[in-house]
């Protein structure tokens, strides 16, 4: 992460993506509002959508630093 | 595991290609295809038979594993192997679905005329390299 070194995934963000939504989606048809996972979902979706989905699931890290308020 | 088994893989990607690797190591038949075959190509150097197709990826194979994206995915590419799959083989799906999907793709082995064993993996790269994945365990 500190030199953005994120190209050859141990697993890839779009994956880890893919199984969040799974998880939410099994939990919201049960009735549950996963607070963290709901989160957690929405900023690898987010990750995707900006490009970094080919990248190691890290890289989810680059939302937050665009997100960044400071 | 008799010497002459024969495992397709189909999809060579981060989990596919270090599962097929491993599976050339331990003296097991290895058919390959990936959508982007310069991600199946290094497999060759390792015995692979590489399918320009899944369907010829799939010929002759006992086992096909599915290391695929997503469960459209998977349903997409077994569609397009379903010419070259033998009756009788095993299909290892290895690709997380939701419990509706797992019981769709199991539909879909039973009309492919395959038998159809869910085996989604835990782990990253390096446990699929070093093999020390975990399937989850079934109730």
């Amino acid at each position: 992460m500190i030199s953005d070194d994120l190209d050859a995934p141990s697993f890839p963000l779009v994956a880890a993506a893919k199984d969040a939504v799974l998880i939410t989606d099994a939990a919201r048809a049960a009735g549950l509002r996963l607070g963290i996972a709901e989160t957690v979902r929405e900023r690898l979706q987010l990750a995707v959508a900006s490009g970094s989905g080919r990248a190691d699931v890290a890289a989810t890290y680059r939302v937050s630093r665009r997100h960044a308020t400071t | 595991v008799p010497d002459d088994l024969v495992v397709a893989v189909l999809g060579t990607g981060t989990m596919g290609a270090a599962m097929a690797a491993n599976i050339a190591k331990a003296g097991l038949g290895l058919r390959v295809w990936n959508r982007e075959p310069e991600l199946a190509a290094p497999l060759g150097e390792l015995g692979a038979v590489i399918g320009s197709t899944p369907a010829q990826a799939s010929q002759g194979a006992d086992v096909i594993l599915t290391p695929l994206a997503n469960e459209s995915v998977v349903g997409q590419v077994m569609d397009q192997a379903r010419d070259g799959i033998d009756k009788g083989a095993a299909w290892l799906q290895v690709c997380t679905v939701s419990p509706d999907g797992s019981r769709r793709l199991a539909q879909q082995a039973a009309q492919l005329g395959v038998g159809y064993v869910e085996a989604p993996l835990l782990g990253t790269k390096e446990h699929w390299t070093a093999a020390t994945y975990r399937t989850r365990r079934q109730r």
